[in-house]
């Protein structure tokens, strides 16, 4: 599928996909005299997980949001991207169970009722008919995970979903995150400033920088270790966690 | 409820009432002439007699009936027009100045112009409309601003239609300040029509009444049919709030 109709836009040019990757291709974003993306490429593997690293600033949500077409531009049609932002967004006039179908389209019943199969495939039942005012952080954000991923889209984009929550909830996401992840198998793209988080859960690492002219990228690999072996004190994590931490201190 | 809570929402309100009456009272015995300053007691016994005649249950009956309609018009098109000016930027700035020109526009010049151009029977219902329409749509324009805009970019990412995105997110985003608005302004608008009957002499309403009390210097009558107005405006105002409440708690969760 290639998103043809892109070609003509100025500040995002063309965004393809292949059979295995889909390809950013010369990416340009400016907010008015602030070049953030300048003929920026990206190859993102096709049902895998990227993850993203890189300082404050070096571009990363506004290529998630260019992705997601959340960034205003003429002429270009983003793909259909599941978002799961920092924080949980949830409407706060409707039930968890009502945060998800509102996503869905068709009937009320059958919305609701996909949406009550995602809150008890994520262990959520009981927070189904709770506002979101109701829910722990821990448990707000699982509900913004079960959105996400019950959104019909091919692509999966997140911006430091666990971000502010302490390690074991982190921990514990994480792996709700991959077990429903591994279901769908979705292209995902995930931000994080972890770098554990990144290689607990990533096909691919990507670090960003900021360079003289927009975002730039310093670091790609893929990394194809199964997940059930990942844990610190497995050498290959351990050597590309100081890989990337050495990296990331130098920036 | 507990002692603190009594004594705040019960007991001091009553205090200060009484403290009102109080100050009442010895200004009217001070002064001495029941034309200037009736007694509380001769202006309560006024009211009781109202409460026994028909004509006050017609008089009050058309005023609301009036200030609701008027209201409701502002409302609606208010309504209309934030959101056109939502959905359109060019409407918005279009709009804009004759929203503040409305706005600013002294009240008693639109109830001498509308007294002008309309029959008495209309006039009132034109007034509350012109008064309460800016103030309408500057609090309905103001809510669609203060919305969220993490739940916007939100509901834009999760691809919301345009019918989803008014109904499922701006709708309820603005109704709870939309309704403390629609309180203050319901209340506002019964004042401005009895101010507008009086004026225009409109028939069969609380304003004609209080215009009959004045000419014939009744002024208990005339406290009498104050406090009337009063009452109609807290009972107005306690029912949009408890609207709210209701709302608040079915919608919002709020418990």
């Amino acid at each position: 599928m290639v998103y043809d109709d892109v070609a003509n836009r100025k500040d995002v040019s063309v965004i393809m996909e292949k059979r295995d990757e889909i390809l950013i291709k010369d990416l340009s974003v400016k907010f008015g005299e602030n070049v953030v993306f300048s003929d920026f490429s990206l190859s993102l593997p096709v049902r895998k997980i990227t993850c993203i690293l890189g300082p404050s600033g070096s571009g990363k949500t506004t290529l998630l949001k260019a992705l997601a077409g959340l960034i205003p531009a003429d002429g270009f049609s983003a793909p259909r991207a599941s978002f799961i932002f920092q924080d949980h967004r949830l409407l706060p006039h409707l039930t968890a169970l009502d945060n998800l179908a509102v996503v869905l389209d068709g009937k009320r019943e059958d919305r609701r009722l996909r949406a009550k199969q995602m809150l008890d495939d994520m262990e959520l039942s009981e927070a189904a008919d709770l506002y979101p005012h109701e829910l722990s952080g821990g448990m707000a954000q699982r509900v913004a995970i079960a959105r996400g991923l019950l959104f019909d889209a091919d692509l999966l984009l997140m911006d430091e979903p666990f971000k502010g929550l302490d390690l074991a909830l982190q921990e514990r996401l994480i792996r709700y995150f991959v077990k429903h992840w591994e279901e769908s198998r979705r292209t995902a793209v995930f931000v994080t400033h972890s770098i554990l988080e990144a290689i607990l859960v990533a096909d691919k690492i990507v670090v960003m920088g900021k360079g003289a002219h927009g975002a730039e990228i310093l670091y790609e690999k893929d990394f194809d270790l199964p997940r059930s072996a990942r844990a610190l004190g497995v050498p290959e994590v351990d050597a590309l966690r100081s890989e990337i931490h050495d990296l990331l201190v130098s920036l | 409820m507990n002692g603190k809570r009594v004594t705040l929402n019960i007991l001091a309100p009553l205090a200060g009432l009484a403290v009102f009456v109080a100050i009442w009272y010895a200004a009217s015995a001070a002064i001495g002439i029941e034309i200037v300053l009736p007694s509380p007691t001769d202006t309560f016994r006024g009211f009781f007699s109202l409460l026994g005649q028909g004509s006050f249950y017609l008089a009050i009956g058309h005023t609301l009936g009036r200030s609701l309609l008027a209201f409701l018009v502002a409302f609606s098109l208010a309504v209309l027009f934030a959101i056109l000016g939502r959905l359109s930027l060019f409407f918005r700035k279009a709009f804009r100045p004759i929203a503040v020109i409305l706005r600013v526009l002294p009240t008693i010049s639109v109830i001498l112009l509308v007294l002008i151009w309309f029959r008495s029977a209309v006039a009132p219902y034109v007034i509350t409309f012109l008064v309460l329409f800016p103030m309408l749509y500057t609090t309905v324009s103001d809510a669609t601003d203060t919305v969220d805009k993490g739940l916007l970019e939100m509901t834009k990412a999760y691809r919301f239609s345009r019918t989803k995105t008014i109904f499922s997110f701006y709708v309820p985003q603005m109704i709870p300040s939309i309704l403390t608005g629609v309180a203050i302004t319901l209340s506002f608008a019964v004042k401005l029509t009895i101010a507008a009957e009086v004026l225009a002499y409109t028939g069969e309403s609380m304003g004609r009444f209080m215009q009959q009390s004045s000419a014939y210097m009744e002024t208990s009558m005339l406290l009498a049919w104050t406090l009337a107005a009063i009452l109609l405006g807290f009972l107005l105002e306690g029912l949009v709030l408890c609207v709210r409440r209701i709302v608040m708690r079915r919608y919002y969760g709020v418990r």
